[in-house]
C-alpha cells in the first residue's frame, strides 16, 4: 500500500540527492569505465600511437605478448614478489602491531619508526635500498671491512635473487602501513575479551592465533587488498633499484606496460599487457568480493 | 594466628624484574627492527651531509668527516633537471600549485557525493560507497 | 564461618588517584555478595582485583584461605561473566566452553562431561553447535556463564551480566541466576548498578561510593536502616524524601511541621541539632488508615504518576518535594489536597553535617 502510494512521484523524490550525485556518478562512468573501455578496445588494434584507432587485428596483440619471454619474466616475478611480499607484509605487520599493543613504553616513537617509510615515495626507497645493498658501499663492504673478508651480499648483481633485494625495500616501504592498520584492529578488540582469556588461563600467543587473529578478519582483508594493489603496481621501485636488471631478471608488468607505450610507441601492446593486469586484478577481486558481500546478502 | 601469617605473605603487588625474559624479548626484537626501519633514513642523512670525494670513497654508514650542507642548498635551488636550473624548490611549488586545487575539487565533489549518498540509497549505491 | 574470599586492607590506584582505599570484606562461603554503587564508585574495579586482572597497589586477597594477591587469575580458583559476554566469537558455543579446559590439557571425556554438565544446567544443549553471533543477548549470557561453570570453581564473579540485555530477559536472567545459586551453592560475587538486582539477588550488598564501602548489610537491614543518607537515598525507587529541620528533645520539626520521634531507636541518645529526616514514599499511608497514624499532615499535590500497579503523587512537606506511593486505583488529580500520616519510627534521621545515622 505505502509503496504504490510513493511511487508516482519516485523520480521527483530525493531530487537534491539525486542532483548531488551527478558529479560522481558522471566521474565513475567516464574516467572509471570509459577509459577502460577505450583501453580494452585498442588492445585489439595494432595502435602504435596516441590517438590512433588503428586497424583491428583480434588477438594477435595478446598472441605476441604471451610469446614474450620478457612478459613471462615479467610475470613471475610479479609472482614471486607478490606471495613473499603479501605473507611477509601481513606477518611483519601483525607481529609488530601486537607488540605494540603490549603496553609498552616509547609506543609512539616505535610506531613513527615503523610508518615512516610509508611517506617516502618508491624512488627515494628504491635508491635508499640500492645503495645500502650495493657491494661496494653497502653491508657488504662493511661486512668485509669488519675482517669477515668473504662474506657476499649482493642481491641486486644476482639474477637469482635480484628480486629478492627489492622485496627487501618493498617489506621496509609496505609492512609499517600494514602495521598501522592491524593495530587499530586490535585496539578495536574487546578488552573483556582479553580478561576472559586470562581467566581462562590461555596463554598470550594462543590468544592471539586462536582469538584475535580470527577476529581480524575484516581487517585481514582490507590489508590483503591493499597490499595487493599495490603489488600489482609495482614499478618506480624497480626502476630507482635496478631498471630490471641486470638483464631482464626484475622485470615486472607494470614496467612491461608503459616501455610498450612509451618507449617502443607501440601502443596495442601496451594495453594487451595492461588489460591483462586488469584481468588478473578481477580473478582475484571478484571471488573476494562475492564472499565478502554476496555471503552477507544471503546471510 | 591468621594475621601473623599473612604479615610474611604475598602483599601488594606483584614483584616484577624490569629485565624479565618476555621484556628482553619485546624490547630486543622491537629495536632490532627498528634497526632494519631505521638504516635508510641514516644513510640519507649521513650521505646527504658528505662532499661528494667523500661519497666515493668509501662505504654509506660512515658518518661524515666534514660536515657539510652544501648538497642540501643545491638540492633546493640549483641542481638542474633537464634546461631548468632550479632544483627542487621549482618542484615543490609546482606540487603546491597542483595541491590546492585538487584538494578543492575533491574535497567539494566528496562532500556533494557524501551528501547524495547518505540521503539517496539507490540500486548500486554501494559500488560507490562499500558499506 | 569459613571464609571464601578475604579482602586485607586492599588499596589501588592509578598514579595519584587512589580508587579504592583500604577496603576489607570478608565474604563467606555460599553467600551471594552485591558489590552496588553508581558508575566510577569503584565496584568493578574491585571485582577485578579480585579477579587479578588488575594489579593492586596494597594489600591481600585471599581465596579460600589461599592467600592469591601473586596469583594469576587462572589460577585463582575462580569464574567470570562479562558485561559485554565475552564469547569467543569465532568459535562454537562448545568450543566457547572447552577452550580453557583443554588448554589446561584436561582429558577429553571429563572436558565433555563438564561441556554436558553445564549445558544442562543452563538449557543451552541445542546450541552447543552454534556461534555466539547467531544467538540472542541471552543465550550469549547463558553461554558466558556456562563458561565460568565449566572451570568448576569455588567463586564466580560477576560484572553486571545483565546490563546489556533488555528489562523482560534482564528480570527473567534473574530468577534463573537465583535458581542457580541455590543449585549450585557457589560463593558468587556480582557487580551492578541496578538496585533491584541487587535487592532480589544478594544475600548482602555491599554499597560503595568513592571507592569506599558505605554498608555492607542484607538488603532488608540496607533499606530499613541505612548507615548514612547516601544510601539512604541511593536504594529505593522513588528515593526517600528528606525533610531538614532540627531534632530537638527527641522531637524533629521542619518549617511548620513538627512532630515527636516516638519509637525511633536513636543510635545515641540525647542527641540534637541539625538533622534530616528521611522517609520513603511506601511508608506514608494515606485513606483511613492515616487515623492510626502518629503524623498526620494534610499537603498539596502537584502531580501524578499512575503507574498501574500503584501510583506516585508528587507532593509538597514544609516547601520540600516529597513523594507518596498510593495504590494503583486511586483517584487523585493534580492540584488535590491529600490528607497523609506516617510512622516516624519507619524513618531514619541523619546528621545534617556527616550525613550519618543519628
Amino acid at each position: 500500500m505505502a509503496d504504490t502510494a510513493r511511487k508516482p512521484n519516485g523520480l521527483t523524490r530525493n531530487l537534491t540527492a539525486k542532483i548531488a550525485s551527478v558529479p560522481m556518478i558522471a566521474t565513475a562512468l567516464v574516467i572509471f569505465i570509459g577509459c577502460t573501455a577505450w583501453t580494452i578496445y585498442h588492445s585489439f588494434t595494432r595502435s602504435r600511437l596516441l590517438p590512433a584507432p588503428d586497424k583491428w587485428v583480434g588477438l594477435d596483440q595478446y598472441e605476441r605478448l604471451w610469446n614474450t619471454r620478457r612478459w613471462l619474466v615479467s610475470i613471475e616475478n610479479l609472482a614471486i614478489y607478490g606471495i613473499c611480499s603479501l605473507i611477509l607484509s601481513l606477518v611483519i605487520g601483525f607481529t609488530l602491531a601486537a607488540l605494540l599493543d603490549r603496553k609498552i613504553r616509547g609506543e609512539n616513537v616505535f610506531r613513527t619508526i615503523f610508518l615512516y617509510p610509508f611517506a617516502l615515495s618508491f624512488i627515494v626507497t628504491g635508491l635508499a635500498w640500492q645503495w645500502i645493498l650495493n657491494p661496494d658501499f653497502g653491508i657488504q663492504s662493511v661486512v668485509q671491512g669488519w675482517g669477515w673478508e668473504s662474506f657476499a651480499f649482493d642481491p641486486l648483481n644476482n639474477r637469482e635473487i635480484a628480486i629478492y633485494g627489492i622485496l627487501i625495500a618493498g617489506i621496509w616501504q609496505g609492512s609499517g602501513f600494514v602495521m598501522v592498520l592491524m593495530l587499530a584492529g586490535l585496539r578495536g578488540i574487546d578488552e573483556e575479551i582479553w580478561k576472559a582469556a586470562r581467566v581462562d588461563g590461555i596463554p598470550t600467543w594462543k590468544t592471539y592465533i586462536f582469538v584475535i587473529i580470527p577476529m581480524m578478519r575484516p581487517v585481514f582483508v582490507t590489508a590483503l587488498v591493499i597490499i595487493a594493489s599495490g603489488i600489482i603496481k609495482v614499478y618506480d621501485l624497480v626502476v630507482a633499484q635496478t631498471s630490471g636488471g641486470p638483464g631482464i631478471a626484475t622485470e615486472v608488468p607494470a614496467k612491461y606496460v608503459i616501455e610498450k607505450m612509451f618507449q617502443s610507441q607501440n601502443l596495442g601492446q601496451g594495453f594487451a599487457a595492461s588489460t591483462m593486469m586488469l584481468l588478473s586484478v578481477l580473478v582475484v577481486l571478484i571471488p573476494w568480493a562475492y564472499l565478502e558481500f554476496g555471503g552477507k546478502r544471503r546471510g | 594466628m591468621a594475621d601473623l601469617t599473612a604479615a610474611s605473605e604475598p602483599r601488594g603487588p606483584k614483584p616484577r624484574r624490569s629485565l624479565s625474559p618476555t621484556n628482553i624479548m619485546l624490547y630486543g626484537t622491537l629495536l632490532l627492527v627498528s634497526v632494519y626501519y631505521l638504516l635508510p633514513l641514516y644513510v640519507m642523512i649521513v650521505t646527504s651531509l658528505k662532499g661528494m670525494p667523500e661519497i666515493r670513497l668509501g662505504n654509506v654508514f660512515s658518518p661524515p668527516v666534514e660536515v657539510t650542507f652544501e648538497p642540501w642548498v643545491k638540492a633546493w635551488a640549483e641542481a638542474c633537471t633537464g634546461i631548468n636550473c632550479e632544483g627542487l624548490s621549482r618542484g615543490f611549488w609546482n606540487s603546491v600549485a597542483i595541491l590546492i586545487p585538487s584538494v578543492f575539487v575533491s574535497i567539494s565533489v566528496a562532500s556533494v557525493s557524501g551528501y547524495a549518498l547518505a540521503n539517496w540509497r539507490f540500486k548500486g549505491s554501494e559500488t560507490f560507497l562499500p558499506s | 564461618m569459613s571464609h571464601s574470599v578475604e579482602i586485607k586492607n586492599l588499596d589501588l590506584s592509578f598514579g595519584a588517584i587512589d580508587v579504592l582505599k583500604n577496603l576489607n570484606l570478608d565474604i563467606a562461603e555460599g553467600e551471594f555478595l552485591v558489590l552496588l554503587g553508581s558508575s566510577g564508585c569503584g565496584k568493578s574495579t574491585l571485582l577485578n582485583c579480585i579477579a587479578g586482572l588488575l594489579e593492586i597497589t596494597d594489600g591481600q586477597i585471599f581465596i579460600k584461605g589461599r592467600n592469591v594477591t601473586w596469583a594469576e587469575p587462572s589460577e585463582r580458583g575462580i569464574g567470570m561473566v562479562f558485561q559485554s559476554y565475552a564469547l569467543y566469537p569465532q568459535m562454537t558455543v562448545e568450543g566457547n566452553l572447552s577452550f580453557g579446559l583443554k588448554n589446561a590439557r584436561m582429558p577429553k571425556d571429563e572436558i565433555a562431561s563438564r561441556v554436558a554438565r553445564a549445558a544442562e544446567i543452563l538449557q543451552i544443549e541445542p546450541l552447543l553447535k552454534r556461534k555466539p553471533g547467531a544467538l540472542s543477548g541471552g543465550q550469549r549470557q547463558r553461554v558466558a556463564i556456562g563458561r565460568a561453570l565449566v572451570r568448576d570453581v569455588d567463586v564466580f564473579l560477576f560484572d553486571e551480566p545483565l546490563s546489556n540485555l533488555d528489562a523482560k530477559l534482564r528480570a527473567d536472567l534473574r530468577v534463573e541466576l537465583k535458581q542457580l545459586h541455590a543449585r549450585l551453592g557457589n560463593t558468587m560475587i556480582y557487580v551492578t548498578h541496578d538496585q533491584v538486582e541487587a535487592m532480589t539477588l544478594a544475600d548482602r550488598i555491599a554499597i560503595m561510593k568513592d571507592g569506599i564501602i558505605q554498608q555492607l548489610a542484607p538488603p532488608s537491614e540496607i533499606y530499613n536502616r541505612p548507615v548514612n543518607k547516601y544510601v539512604a537515598d541511593f536504594i529505593g525507587s522513588p528515593s526517600m524524601n528528606f525533610l531538614e529541620g532540627t531534632l530537638e528533645n527527641g522531637s524533629f520539626s521542619a518549617g511548620a511541621v513538627s512532630f515527636p520521634m516516638l519509637g525511633y531507636a536513636l543510635e545515641r541518645e540525647g542527641v540534637s541539632g541539625q538533622a534530616s529526616f528521611g522517609i520513603r514514599p511506601e511508608h506514608i499511608v494515606t485513606g483511613e488508615a492515616v487515623a492510626t497514624a502518629p503524623v498526620q499532615l494534610d499537603v498539596p499535590v502537584s502531580v501524578v504518576e499512575p503507574l498501574g500497579a500503584d501510583t506516585l503523587a508528587l507532593a509538597s512537606v514544609a516547601d520540600t518535594p516529597f513523594w507518596v506511593r498510593l495504590e494503583g486505583e486511586a483517584t487523585l488529580k493534580a492540584g488535590d489536597t491529600l490528607r497523609i500520616g506516617f510512622d516516624p519510627a519507619r524513618g531514619s534521621l541523619f546528621d545534617a553535617v556527616d550525613e550519618t545515622r543519628l
